[in-house]
């Protein structure tokens, strides 16, 4: 074993890391549930495995020798010598976390408190057993298969990983073949595929004919034939793989490194045993019409002679690669994000085209039109297909927040299970980055206000037991994920008379339950009181609001009383478009999210009071909200006396501000790609960002929050802000 | 002997490039504007290996390929279709009609070479 | 009395349904196939050469390949057959100069 090695094939092996702990992790969770078996303890103990054998290939001497701990006990457990009893899962559930721990430790080359390691080893070591020997334990199980990590290192580079590998003396790949019909109905021939193999380095190719019957039987189009070759040379396997890319999906080729491919002629398994069975002579296989310039015919058929064909019943060593199976590369992000830019570019300079085409005024069914329209279904697949690449699921954030609950569990003296749903969605891997903190936030939140005490659950005919459940889903182009809890609900006298406390609401206003509910967003409203230690951190739910918003998220919250309480979060799949409306004021063209827009309205069609100079409401079922010039905001015109000629825009904030913004007309409603204005200009209050429409000129793009912040009140304040339609939805609750 | 290949796509650049780069590579060209041409100027010269683009005007690739395979009942023509980068779909479309292999474009010489190589009837090619 | 058979010279996947259907013809006598011509031998071709002679074998007659081109023996030596395998006699190398 080396120490260090290529960054590349380090990257690789934290990257499966992450695979590995999800499957150590989904494996806990299952016995932990009592749904898992003997299977089950297997595949923990082959990814502690895998991650010891790749640490020990980078010399990551902490994470060695805690994984070898705890893959000590996972071997006394999986060889039925220790029970798995609740105590121990407890165990295996921490060492998984701080597994994680030392993983994410030796990736960012940070030192970590070597505390949890002795004093979860010695609690290992204790329950391994009176006769648990460690060392014995482990180099038996390390028989029994090859690390992950470094084969695929030695995918990647055999010569390194050969180097490393005192058994090996031949530097190579071992490759089996069998081909199906479709292989040979299709055009494609063995034969020349071996040929092809053979330009990649010297190779020996032995075929086992012992399946083929007599012709009577034969089916001439099914090859009965299965073939193992030797391929020598330090060759990359993806070259290797890619002989056999127009026949991945009518082959089974599975590659492996050379050394182990050891299968000795046997002749009593070739049937024509009553032959003698000589090789092809070198010089029989050296026609005069020449062969490939690169293949090896020298000595090619003594090798012939004493590779033979191989024992049908040898199983096919250590296969590490399958052609069949789906296969990924890595990619920079930058590259990707360099690649949506350019796709957006795309978008644009189509709708310009677009724009371009139509003033020529062509008839309908113009070539150039139909073109056209397959140009913009072109481009809008690319964008869809662009952004598909920095989607990844959203399983791993659900697992970490596993963690967490089990830390806030432990702190809160209660018992709380997670339960995952729809953890298969995928979302914006940014997107996945910045939910960390505030759903970590809710996480914590649920345990510590959400679950009641073991008393006060068992007292309420409830289990012991709390559950938090995360689910995502994707609705309607969005991502929803929810946090809900099976605790008490919202103690919605409580949290009224902590906002009046605070003075956050008159004593007198009358509140609707979600209204209430809306308190706790609050910025203020979090106090000693109300958040602990634990769930607190000195950051309240506004906080989590405002960084859900920041990524054009929208919250609300859901709860009854003894039943227990939701928190949704809705986000957006990417956060490179936006639906949005194509207005024009005082002459300038903007943009308003889709979003934001509750409807439309002619000013002439509804009531607008005017109550002093320059401000005005509008009435509108029974409410009464503010009328802002969007123009007037932005200091492009004084507002308007009239509004006649004008349109409203009613729209709602993700604070549930409301106002109506007034705009000369309406243009388009369209996806508009978001070019970020911070990298080029300090942050504007009211603009979000900036597109480039179809005509080449920039429009920006309002942020409605920071426009109604200006001028509407922020919802608690009665009168202004009942909505109707959310009360309607809480008419369970019973305060 | 040379092998014989028959290249046919609809741009006269991509015709122009394949010509060149398979008459360097040795092998005796012929060309054919589309699909419906493909087919006429398989049946006259019997090439032992077809390139066919997918996109093309009067029959495109998919019907090169399904042409080819009725006409040639006897035999088993490898055709390579040109490709664009990573679409498996249209490779898999390929596949069903009967496609041997791809080529990816834009390829150069050497990818062309090792594409014909691994589908070309013989193993004498000069 | 053996018959003789001339193998095509282009043997692809779609010659072996033909080679099959034309060599189970000529079962229960003795057969002498003449490869001098092959050009090219694919898998399935060379699979039924394989299986026509185990069930000559089966059946107690001889089936020989001979002569056989360079190009037949390529073909063998590329799929890791043993010309034994389908009938051919390694002893017939000089046929290979012949037909070379």
């Amino acid at each position: 074993m080396t120490t260090g090695g290529s960054d590349d094939f380090r990257a690789s092996f934290f990257e499966e890391c992450d695979e590995l702990l999800e499957a150590m992790h989904d494996g806990l969770g299952l016995m932990q549930d009592g749904a898992g078996d003997t299977e089950t303890v297997h595949v923990i103990f082959r990814a502690v495995h895998s991650i010891k054998g790749g640490a020990g290939a980078f010399g990551l001497d902490a994470l060695v020798s805690f994984a070898h701990q705890l893959e000590t006990v996972l071997e006394r457990l999986r060889s039925g010598r220790i029970e798995a009893t609740p105590d121990l899962l407890t165990l295996f559930q921490q060492c998984g976390d701080y597994l994680s721990d030392l993983v994410t430790a030796a990736r960012a080359d940070a030192a970590v408190d070597p505390g949890p390691a002795e004093a979860l080893g010695s609690r290992l070591n204790a329950a391994s057993g009176p006769d648990g020997d460690a060392s014995e334990a482990v180099s038996q199980a390390a028989d029994d298969f090859v690390p992950l990590a470094l084969d695929l290192d030695a995918l990647e580079d055999p010569q390194e990983s050969d180097a490393d590998d005192p058994l090996s003396s031949r530097i190579g790949h071992h490759i089996t073949f069998t081909a199906e019909p479709e292989l040979f109905s299709s055009g494609n021939e063995p034969a020349l595929l071996f040929r092809a193999l053979a330009t990649l380095g010297p190779t020996r190719v032995g075929a086992d004919i012992s399946d083929v019957p007599p012709l009577s039987l034969l089916d001439p189009t099914m090859s009965h034939l299965s073939w193992e070759i030797e391929l020598d040379g330090d060759c990359p396997a993806d070259i290797v793989l890619d002989v056999f890319d127009f026949v991945s999906d009518c082959a089974s080729v599975e590659i492996g490194p050379l050394e182990h491919f050891a299968a000795p002629p046997d002749p009593s398994t070739v049937p024509a045993s009553d032959d003698i069975d000589p090789a092809i002579g070198t010089d029989v296989v050296a026609p005069a019409e020449g062969r490939p310039p690169n293949s090896e015919t020298e000595g090619r058929g003594d090798d012939l002679a004493r590779v033979a064909p191989p024992k049908p019943t040898a199983a096919p060593p250590q296969p590490t690669t399958r052609i069949a199976a789906p296969q990924t590369i890595r990619v920079d992000f930058e590259r990707v994000d360099k690649l949506i830019n350019l796709v957006g570019e795309l978008v644009i300079k189509e709708a310009m085209l677009s724009q371009a085409v139509g003033m020529l005024t062509l008839n309908t069914g113009n070539e150039v039109l139909q073109e056209l329209d397959g140009l913009k279904q072109l481009a809008g697949e690319i964008q869809e297909g662009v952004m598909a690449i920095r989607a990844q699921p959203i399983k791993p954030l659900f697992q970490r927040m596993g963690r967490t609950i089990r830390e806030a569990a432990a702190m809160t003296n209660k018992r709380v299970r997670l339960v995952m749903k729809g953890e298969a969605a995928e979302v914006d891997k940014t997107v996945l980055e910045r939910l960390v903190d505030p759903l970590t936030h809710m996480v914590r939140n649920a345990v510590d206000h959400g679950l009641e005490d073991k008393e006060a659950r068992v007292a309420a005919g409830k289990p012991a037991e709390g559950s938090v459940t995360l689910s995502a889903a994707h609705r309607s182009g969005r991502v929803v994920i929810e946090i809900s809890d099976d605790g008490g609900g919202i103690n919605r006298d409580k949290v009224r008379r902590l906002a009046e406390e605070k003075g956050l609401i008159p004593p007198d206003a009358s509140l609707s339950p979600s209204d209430i509910d809306a308190l706790l967003f609050m910025p203020g409203f979090s106090s000693k009181d109300e958040v602990s230690e634990l769930s607190g951190r000195g950051v309240g739910l506004d906080v989590v609001r405002s960084e859900i918003t920041a990524l054009g998220g929208r919250m609300s919250i859901q709860s009854e009383l003894g039943v227990g309480t939701v928190f949704s979060i809705s986000l957006p799949l990417t956060l490179a478009v936006l639906e949005g409306m194509v207005v024009n004021v005082a002459g300038q063209t903007m943009v308003v999210p889709i979003t934001a827009i509750q409807e439309t309205l002619q000013p002439a069609s509804v009531r607008i009071h005017t109550i002093g100079p320059g401000t005005k409401v509008l009435s509108i079922r029974d409410t009464l909200m503010p009328v802002a010039d969007l123009g007037a905001h932005f200091g492009f015109r004084e507002p308007p006396e009239e509004l006649d000629d004008h349109v409203l825009l009613v729209i709602e904030t993700d604070t549930d501000r409301r106002c109506a913004l007034i705009v000369d007309a309406l243009q388009d409603q369209r996806q508009v790609v978001i070019k970020s204005l911070e990298t080029n200009y300090s942050q504007i209050d009211g603009i979000s960002a900036a597109t480039i429409l179809g005509d080449g000129r920039i429009a920006l793009i309002v942020d409605p929050e920071g426009v109604a912040g200006g001028v509407a009140p922020v919802p608690a304040t009665p009168a202004a802000s009942v909505n109707p339609d959310v009360v309607e939805g809480d008419s369970l609750v019973t305060a | 002997m040379s092998l014989s290949v028959l290249a046919i796509d609809d741009s006269r650049t991509m015709r122009n490039l394949l010509s060149a780069a398979l008459g360097r590579a040795g092998y005796s060209v012929e060309l054919a504007e589309d699909g419906q041409d493909g087919l006429e100027r398989f049946a006259e010269t019997n090439p032992d290996v077809v390139i066919t683009d997918i996109n093309m005007p009067n029959l495109d690739g998919f019907g090169v390929i399904e042409g080819v395979r009725s006409m040639a009942r006897g035999r088993v023509v490898p055709i390579l279709v040109l490709t664009t980068e990573s679409a498996p779909e249209l490779r898999q479309r390929a596949r069903a009609a009967g496609a041997t292999g791809w080529i990816v474009k834009p390829f150069d010489d050497e990818k062309l070479i090792w594409a014909i190589e691994r589908v070309a009837p013989t193993g004498h090619v000069a | 009395m053996s018959e003789g058979y001339n193998l095509e010279a282009h043997l692809d996947s779609a010659a072996a349904p033909v080679l099959a259907a034309d060599l189970k013809a000529l079962r229960g006598k003795s057969v002498r196939v003449d490869g001098g011509a092959v050009r090219f031998a694919g898998t399935l071709s060379l699979q039924v050469l394989i299986a026509a002679r185990r069930q000559w074998l089966e059946d107690g007659q001889d089936f020989t390949v001979h002569p056989f081109s360079g190009a037949l023996g390529a073909a063998c030596c590329d799929l890791g057959l043993s010309l034994t395998d389908i009938g051919a006699s390694p002893d017939d190398q000089n046929d290979m100069e012949r037909t070379a």
